[in-house]
């Protein structure tokens, strides 16, 4: 036995012991996952590689700039003009809704913020449920960053109004507005398993877990990438990207939202009279029965099959039957969109100048008949742009149960073929019958009742406040009700957080028995609702 | 591998170099596996967990600093975070697979005189240990780690280690000799 194993044992009973361990046949990880493992891995070092920036180009970019500056100094030049060579390195965030965290070091801490902070080169951000944050960036290029999602700042340079960056999105959904980008800049999002690379554009990056991407545009054209293939994806067009290198080829998008109204022992379901495939490779976020109110989104194949690359519930309750595509031919009553027949009536709007082979987002509902009537047929065109910055938060209101809540306050628009975070909305009474799928997905979650996490919520708290109670609570062992009551006395998140959880330091006087450290013990940990009634 | 060959290897790993990185993950996958597979008893969480921690250390090898610490303890110090991320997000899930592979965890007597200490026999005995117990039982005992190396990636000292060594192997006799497996 090595001689090392046995140092600082004491006892032969406790060598006995450690010669029994080193003979037991331990498992190992099967090879057919460990193989898929290390292609996962290379390619989330290519991604790491394609967005990072050679040392000496940065030591040049450094001394380059340096003597700009210091050249510009001496001969006076103008202020207005010292702007235009000064280098930004950061995001600015705005419209924190709900909780969101930043990370200065790869992902190890996390910090809570608020409006207005930055988020610098080689950052982190990550949101929480039902949480939301805008990144706007120095050419004023906005990301919008959805529930649930973890982005990195692999590398940003703003010079000469010229913006290079490069994420890497490991989690969640990004909608993106990238202001048109010179030949010389870069916008770039990489994922464990794809690139989105453009140059002025709008699209929307869906990581569901680590093995799958999703890239979909709404206006402009999008370069997309997966280990050597490429695939162009025009304004309503989308693609996966997967961990085995796939690359599906670019499909018109499709988008429901409704009551699921079967499903089929053939992986056929249908929602509001529209029918779709469920394969083994959508990615179903929840268990569903008929009757539950869905999210889905998918593809529209070249054979007219719908296929479903993501089924959620849906946060809202406003049903919505989209898809995209080219038009083909048009009559008086009958419009044919990529191989799809809809009915034109004296009610269905439709955007002007559209004629064959226009791009076109369609709006229906599904009659009796089984038909589609169109209800809207416009422009695929990202009319309105990214949301509206707001500079401020509004406080808290203190107080009882509210009849209606949301987080940033009035309900937004849908945003036409656009996905993005929707906001938190309900009726606030715990034992509605109108479910709150965040409320069950955060009970199930931290082993708590549905109606607890609904009394939180009815007390004016956001989902991502929730969870980040609830997780708080878990890992430092403090009741969650001390912990919302901490807030209510006027504590923000960020400080509450560093005070119930204290970045780790090197340990002085060791204490062989103090769990602070790390407490990992396994199963249901400190009570999240300890203490409270 | 020597000290100079693996830190050639992660300087190329931490520039993104995807046959430097397959070459760490083959170095160093089983032990962070057995780590994740003893603290969890899932070898499905594990499998799943061990993927994770490896995606995050090609995300952090930039932040890596030889001259702090070795390589090996640093990984480690991943998967503790991994797994306490882990343990965050599935507080309410029970580890479904040893309970089905393992129903009774305080067999009968006359049962417990057929039991052998197997690796899912140990992995639940280790569940008994407090978390730090098992940190070092598993690193030590089961990974070979040394003493000092151990003690960096949990950050105590290298005395806290014997001692939580000497109370983890004692806790972990009574519980596989009350288990009949000792």
């Amino acid at each position: 036995m090595n001689k090392d194993i046995l140092a600082g044992i004491e006892s032969e009973a406790d060598a006995e012991l450690v010669n029994r361990l080193q003979l037991v046949d331990h498992p190992t990880l099967a090879a057919e996952k460990a193989s898929a493992q290390v292609t996962q891995l290379k390619a989330a070092a290519r991604a790491q590689r394609a967005g990072s920036v050679p040392k000496s180009w940065k030591w040049i970019l450094a001394v380059t700039g340096t003597v700009a500056v210091v050249t510009l100094v001496v001969i006076g030049v103008m202020a207005g003009l010292l702007r235009n060579v000064q280098q930004v390195q950061a995001a600015s965030l705005d419209n924190v809704s709900g909780i969101v965290e930043i990370s200065n070091d790869i992902g190890q801490t996390w910090t809570v913020v608020e409006d207005g902070e930055d988020l610098a080169s080689g950052g982190g951000i990550r949101t929480y449920a039902g949480s939301s944050v805008l990144l706007t960036f120095p050419d004023g290029s906005v990301v919008q960053v959805g529930e649930e999602a973890e982005v990195y700042v692999t590398s940003l340079e703003y010079s000469k109004k010229t913006l290079k960056l490069v994420l890497l999105q490991t989690a969640g959904e990004t909608t993106h507005w990238v202001v048109p980008i010179k030949e010389s800049g870069q916008y770039l999002v990489n994922t464990m398993t794809g690139a989105a690379q453009v140059h002025g554009t709008v699209f929307n990056v869906n990581v569901p877990d680590a093995g799958l991407a999703r890239f979909a545009v709404t206006d402009g054209v999008v370069a997309v990438s997966n280990a050597g293939s490429e695939v162009l994806l025009a304004a309503g067009q989308a693609t996966l990207a997967e961990l085995d290198g796939t690359l599906v080829p670019a499909a018109y998008d499709f988008s429901l939202k409704g009551v699921l109204e079967s499903i089929a022992t053939d992986g056929t379901w249908t929602v509001n009279g529209v029918s779709f495939l469920v394969t083994e490779d959508t990615r179903l976020k929840g268990e569903f029965v008929v009757g539950d109110f869905i999210h889905v989104i998918g593809r529209v194949l070249e054979s007219g099959e719908r296929v479903a690359d993501l089924v959620m519930f849906s946060q809202t309750d406003k049903e919505i039957l989209c898809f995209s595509g080219t038009v083909e031919s048009i009559t008086e009553t009958e419009w044919v969109v990529s191989g799809q027949s809809v009915i034109v009536d004296n009610e269905t709007i439709l955007s002007d100048d559209l004629e064959v082979g226009s791009l076109v987002e369609v709006r229906f509902t599904v009659q009796e008949d089984g038909s589609w009537l169109s209800l809207e047929i416009s422009q695929f065109t990202d009319e309105q742009g990214p949301p509206e910055t707001k500079p401020t938060k509004q406080p808290r209101e203190k107080g009882g149960p509210k009849g209606k809540v949301t987080e940033t306050g009035e309900p937004e628009e849908e945003l036409d073929g656009t996905p993005g975070p929707e906001k938190e909305q309900g009726v606030c009474d715990p034992e509605t019958k109108q479910v709150q799928p965040e409320a069950t997905r955060l009970a199930e979650r931290y082993g708590v009742t549905y109606e607890e996490i609904m009394t939180w919520f009815c007390l004016n708290y956001g989902f991502g406040e929730i969870d980040l109670a609830y997780s708080m609570s878990l890992e430092s062992g403090v009741p969650v009700a001390d912990i919302f009551a901490m807030r209510e006395s006027g504590l923000g998140w960020g400080l509450i957080k560093q005070t119930l959880l204290p970045k780790e330091k090197p340990v002085e006087q060791p204490d062989p028995e103090n769990k602070n450290n790390a407490d990992l013990t396994p199963g249901p940990g400190p009570s999240p609702n300890k203490g409270k009634n | 591998m020597t000290e100079n060959a693996e830190y050639k290897t992660v300087k190329a790993a931490s520039r993104g170099d995807p046959e430097a990185v397959a070459h760490l993950y083959e170095l160093y996958h089983t032990g962070i596996f057995r780590f994740l597979y003893y603290r969890t008893g899932s070898q499905m969480y594990a499998e799943d967990l061990t993927s994770e921690v490896f995606l995050r250390m090609v995300r952090s090898l930039a932040g890596f600093q030889p001259g702090k610490g070795t390589f090996a303890a640093w990984l480690y110090q991943i998967a503790r975070r991994v797994l306490y991320d882990w343990y965050r997000s599935n507080a309410a899930h029970p580890l479904v697979e040893l309970a089905e592979s393992h129903p009774d965890p305080a067999p009968q007597p006359e049962e417990a005189a057929s039991q052998s200490l197997d690796h899912a026999v140990l992995a639940e005995a280790i569940r008994d240990l407090s978390a730090e117990q098992q940190d070092v039982v598993i690193l030590r005992f089961i990974n070979g780690l040394s003493l000092e190396m151990t003690a960096e990636a949990i950050h105590r000292s290298i005395d806290a280690v014997k001692g939580l060594q000497s109370r983890g192997l004692q806790k972990l006799r009574e519980v596989l000799t009350e288990r009949g497996v000792l």
